[in-house]
């Protein structure tokens, strides 16, 4: 439903208590990060309800972008100096973490750094839900309480880079970056080079399926609209997610579709694939696959890759039309405290060896060249190393495409005017 | 002489003229407390939703007031049926209330006059227990027992109640179950607090007037009951019909409701001012719902039930 | 002394035989038998906690007797329900329907028992006149007075014609001055309707001004049973003497005979029996006691006393004497002769041996008088 709902299972929620007989993990939990769903939208709301009483009117968050594109970055850079401290807010279990819930990476940092890290792994729960908590503050020009955050790419991000609430990164600050980022990462389509952001992981959505529940081989978008999987497929209420589906299997790159693409896109979803569908998850959606609720599922690759060890008949595919690759990234809000400590983290997390050890916790897709064989020679963990779910050959990742990429409010109504309804239905 | 005489009877007079004028006053400077919190958290976030509903505009570029009312004629004529998530929603929440009577008020019956005062406190927060977790956390709950794997689907599908790989979950069943029981206390809390104001003379004095054990029941307890059966549905059906939480987590497809129309109004599409419309809308349907509800029962013109 | 002796049990409209009542270890009402007349107005008075209330209601039903039978017009209602008694009870608090108006609480039992309504409504407004309440049945009862409250309650139980109605202190919550009127109203009605009441009340003046019969309890034992008047002039116990009015207690036997007060002098009660044993007292209401010039009196039932306090009353004045070996003593003098009055003076006391009587000794015989008036 919301605009971009990664909810469950994106962090290593399961990977850290299925694999916990291995490797011992603190957990997540789940559970907190939906609780928390609901208390931040509340929030929001009364916020905003707050602000029309005062005025009959709203105003409106791109006044102060003008300002933000007058900014010397380079001086805004050179005016701050270090703190020793920062704040970080994250999605839940997305970080490596020891059994008594500290994290080692953080620590190290710490250490090395002398910066002490603020760490809130329950502070994103969705990307929206988290828009609508620190936009008020941003609009304010008020600190929001961190000075660094992850946000998925798509309208969010979009807003936040329009509406001049991020700081642009200065190049001269991270030199690891320039060094060891993948070069899949360097310049992104929704963030020409990685001037606001820095990738935080990378991940692939494509389909998982409970193999001894279904007929045949499931290869394609296109299989999930056979009558006999009807009412045993769910797919994402995410509108990026969903939306990308409908386009691959029209053969449109997502990221360059138009508006009469989206419309066919959407008369897909709606008229094929809509009717064999059980449920549009906004959450939850690895519980209910895992107690096999539904035999089909659009998944996230981490996610599957994590819970394989106790479900082995679970696989996971690559559809032939295309799959979805989306980018969480650290982004630094202009409001910040603490930029250059955050941005010192940023610079010291694109080291291979960081990030690898931040990686073999996480199993999604470091953004981090070099991660991949540090894991297998320094830290040796061959089942990560091996899946072709964290690492598809070359031939598979031609196949990768990013989200449709929104620039502007018309278009993103536009946008939701026509994949919306294939989630709300009738 | 006079005016010595009437001089010091005058000013007493005053004082107790201040006095009478401060004791009329007291009670309405108190009350002032309690309005000022009704118009904090009812009236202003009603009128500033209503304004919001009425204005145009977009995150980005801000919301204007332009008394633009046909705001409400597009939910019903637009291309999403919000119609029809309405009347589901009212649907939902009307049979979730039904529901809720019907078990909760055994329970408080039972709690209030069957039960040693010792057993009503421990009975008592066994009922309110389910409020020390989270809603969601409890809905969630809930998700993990009807669930394939959940020990009541195995049950049921060992019963051969179930077909293999059946659940009740995703099904307008399932909300409305979650619902009922999320909001279970709400129903039995009130009612058992009416019961428990009944004087127990009543129920002797209805036996001692040849009534049995069933007219006591519904010629007694019930009327007398009445006022926290009306609380109770205040809150469930408030609560439920406006509630996105159920529907998302034990719904499917096919039950989308107003609750989560109007969190994807305001979270996804980012139109602040359909999510107020549908707001102000559905507040102003419960309105006259409660308010006919209580114009019914609230007269007590009860002739006919004798 | 001359009474009727009370109805054979298969006359009578209640009769309780060897009834009791426990609670744990408790016994609230201990082997009661009791019969009361068909009509007959009959109160049963005593102290709070003395298993009136409890035994008003077994008889209506709402408790079980832990032993013992409870015969209704004959018949034994012992382990019968209450809605299937012809019994009907006015209650301490009323107990009328918040949520009905006062015509549909009068119908109410009329409408069990299969009455048609609009007959029962007739009925009901009749009910109404006669308890004075005409035109109030479309109110609800939380309109009315405490009083008007009562009156209905007497209606609703009234219009059912039960063969006994039970009347649990009922004025309980009424004022002084309402609760004289309600006195003599209800007597009117009980004499219009003819029907048996059993009227629980620890008001004693209350129970003598309505009752044909009273009986007193304590401790769960019925104490005494006969017209108020015999029990009031000659109650059988030191514990009834003082609960119905003020009662001078004096010891007999501690010099002499058995009869015989402390300072040797001789008493007498006319048609009782003389006390055999020791330990017995005389008792003597305040008001029978004539005080007179010290000497001027002799013969049995006389003494000396010294006069330690006097109260002008108006219509009568209260004298506080001590008797030669110590024992207070209260007397209601009608025509005060100022001279005699006068504290520190010795007078003679003397009373009739018609208004006086032996009670029996009691380890728990209140000797203090005026408390449990």
């Amino acid at each position: 439903m919301s605009a971009d709902d990664k909810l469950n299972g994106r962090g290593a929620l399961d990977l850290s208590f299925l694999r916990g007989a291995a490797k011992p993990r603190a957990t997540g939990g789940g559970m907190s990060r939906r609780n928390l769903f609901r208390g931040a939208g509340a929030v929001a709301g009364a916020g905003a309800l707050a602000s029309v009483a005062s005025a009959c009117s709203i105003q409106g968050t791109q006044t102060s972008a003008t300002a933000a594109d007058a900014t010397d970055w380079y001086a805004w850079w050179a005016g701050k100096k270090l703190n020793g401290q920062f704040s970080f807010d994250n999605w839940a279990a997305y970080i490596d973490q020891d059994k008594n819930g500290n994290h080692p990476s953080l620590d190290t940092f710490t250490k090395k750094t002398g910066i002490k890290v603020t760490y809130d792994d329950a502070a994103v729960t969705d990307t929206a839900t988290y828009y609508g908590k620190i936009a008020p503050s941003l609009a304010a020009g008020k600190p929001i309480g961190a000075d660094l955050f992850v946000m998925t790419n798509g309208w969010e991000f979009t807003e936040l880079v329009n509406n001049g609430y991020v700081a642009a990164l200065d190049n001269k600050l991270r030199p690891n970056f320039l060094r060891n980022a993948d070069e899949s990462v360097l310049s992104p389509s929704y963030d020409f080079n990685s001037t606001y952001s820095a990738v935080w992981q990378s991940g692939y959505t494509g389909i998982a399926y409970h193999s001894d529940l279904v007929d045949g081989e499931i290869t394609s978008w296109e299989d999930l609209t056979k009558a006999q999987y009807k009412n045993q497929v769910a797919m994402f209420g995410s509108l990026d997610e969903l939306s990308q589906v409908g386009l691959l299997v029209n053969g449109v790159t997502p990221s360059s579709s138009t508006k009469s693409d989206w419309e066919d896109a959407a008369d897909w979803l709606t008229n094929k694939l809509s009717p064999n569908v059980k449920k549009f998850y906004d959450q939850g959606y690895l519980d209910a696959f895992k107690s096999k609720q539904m035999a089909i599922t659009q998944a996230w690759s981490g996610d599957i890759l994590a819970i394989q060890a106790n479900f082995p008949k679970v696989k996971f595919v690559f559809p032939e039309e295309g799959f979805g690759v989306w980018h969480d990234n650290m982004m630094i809000p202009v409001t910040a405290e603490n930029p250059l400590d955050a941005m010192t983290w940023i610079n010291y997390y694109y080291q291979t060896s960081v990030a690898s050890v931040i990686e073999d916790w996480i199993w999604y897709k470091s953004p981090v060249v070099g991660v991949r064989e540090y894991i297998r020679k320094v830290i040796d963990d061959p089942d990560y190393v091996n899946s072709e779910l964290a690492f598809p050959p070359s031939d598979v990742l031609a196949r990768a495409y990013e989200y449709v990429s929104i620039k502007d409010r018309t278009t993103y109504d536009t946008y939701t005017s026509i994949f919306n309804p294939v989630v709300q239905g009738s | 002489m006079t005016s010595a005489t009437t001089l010091p009877e005058a000013a007493p007079t005053r004082r107790v003229r201040l006095e009478a004028l401060r004791r009329g006053v007291t009670p309405y400077l108190l009350s002032i407390a309690g309005f000022g919190w009704l118009g904090f958290f009812f009236v202003i976030p009603l009128v500033s939703g209503l304004l919001v509903s009425l204005m145009t505009g977009n995150p980005d570029q801000g919301y204007v007031l332009t008394w633009n009312w046909s705001v409400y004629a597009d939910l019903f004529t637009g291309p999403t049926p919000y119609w029809l998530y309405l009347v589901r929603s009212l649907t939902y929440g009307l049979s979730a209330t039904a529901f809720t009577i019907i078990l909760a008020f055994p329970v408080a019956y039972f709690i209030a006059f069957r039960v040693s005062a010792r057993w009503k406190t421990t009975l008592l927060a066994l009922v309110m227990v389910t409020f020390f977790v989270s809603f969601i956390i409890r809905t969630d709950m809930w998700f993990y027992l009807l669930g394939g794997n959940g020990p009541i689907t195995r049950v049921l599908v060992h019963l051969h109640v179930l077909d293999h790989g059946q659940t009740f979950l995703s099904t307008p069943g399932s909300v409305i179950g979650g619902m009922v029981y999320n909001d279970f206390a709400f129903m039995v809390l009130p009612i058992y607090v009416a019961m428990e104001r009944i004087d127990p003379r009543l129920h002797e004095a209805s036996n001692d007037l040849f009534g049995n054990r069933a007219n006591t029941f519904f010629r007694v307890t019930v009327p007398l009951t009445r006022s926290g059966v009306f609380s109770g549905i205040l809150l469930v059906l408030i609560d439920t019909v406006g509630d996105p939480v159920n529907s998302s987590i034990l719904g499917g497809k096919e039950t989308y409701t107003i609750g989560q129309a109007i969190q994807n109004a305001y979270f996804t599409t980012q139109q602040y001012n359909v999510a107020a419309a549908l707001s102000t809308l559905l507040m102003a349907i419960l309105g006259i719902i409660l308010f006919l509800y209580a114009r019914v029962v609230g007269t007590e013109n009860i002739e006919d039930l004798i | 002394m001359s009474e009727a002796p009370p109805p054979s049990s298969s006359e009578a409209a209640i009769s309780l035989r060897g009834v009791s009542r426990r609670f744990g270890d408790a016994i609230a009402v201990n082997n009661l038998e009791l019969d009361l007349a068909q009509g007959e107005f009959f109160a049963l008075l005593g102290p709070s906690g003395c298993g009136k209330t409890t035994t008003l209601r077994m008889v209506g039903g709402f408790e079980l007797p832990s032993t013992g039978r409870i015969y209704l017009d004959g018949t034994d209602v012992t382990a019968l329900p209450s809605h299937k008694r012809d019994v009907n009870t006015v209650f301490q608090s009323y107990a009328l329907f918040p949520h009905l108006t006062v015509a549909e609480n009068v119908i109410y039992g009329l409408r069990r028992r299969g009455t048609a309504k609009k007959e029962a409504f007739t009925r009901a407004e009749e009910y109404l006149e006669l308890v004075g309440l005409t035109g109030f049945g479309k109110r609800r009862p939380t309109q009315l007075s405490g009083g008007q409250q009562q009156r209905v309650a007497l209606a609703r139980a009234l219009v059912n014609h039960p063969k006994v109605l039970l009347l649990d202190e009922p004025m309980g919550a009424l004022d002084a001055q309402i609760r004289k009127t309600m006195q003599t109203e209800l007597k009117r009605i009980q004499r219009e309707v003819g029907i048996t009441f059993l009227y629980v009340t620890h008001d004693q003046a209350e129970a003598m001004s309505m009752a044909d019969r009273l009986a007193v309890m304590n401790k769960g034992r019925m104490e005494d049973i006969g017209t108020p008047a015999r029990v009031y002039d000659h109650p059988s116990t030191a514990f009834v003497a003082s609960f119905l009015g003020s009662c001078n207690v004096l010891p007999l036997g501690t010099e002499g005979g058995p009869t015989t007060l402390p300072d040797g002098s001789a008493t007498l009660v006319e048609g009782a029996t003389a006390p055999a044993t020791s330990g017995w007292s005389l008792g003597v209401r305040p008001e029978r006691v004539n005080l007179a010039e010290a000497g001027t009196v002799s013969g049995p039932n006389a003494t000396t006393a010294t006069i330690t306090d006097v109260t002008y009353l108006g219509a009568v004045s209260e004298v506080h004497l001590e008797t030669a070996w110590g024992t207070p003593v209260q007397v209601l003098q009608q025509r005060g002769d100022a001279g005699l009055l006068v504290p520190g003076r010795q007078v003679a006391m003397s009373w009739k041996a018609d208004e006086c009587f032996w009670l029996p000794p009691e380890n728990e015989t209140p000797t203090t008088q005026e408390d449990a008036a």
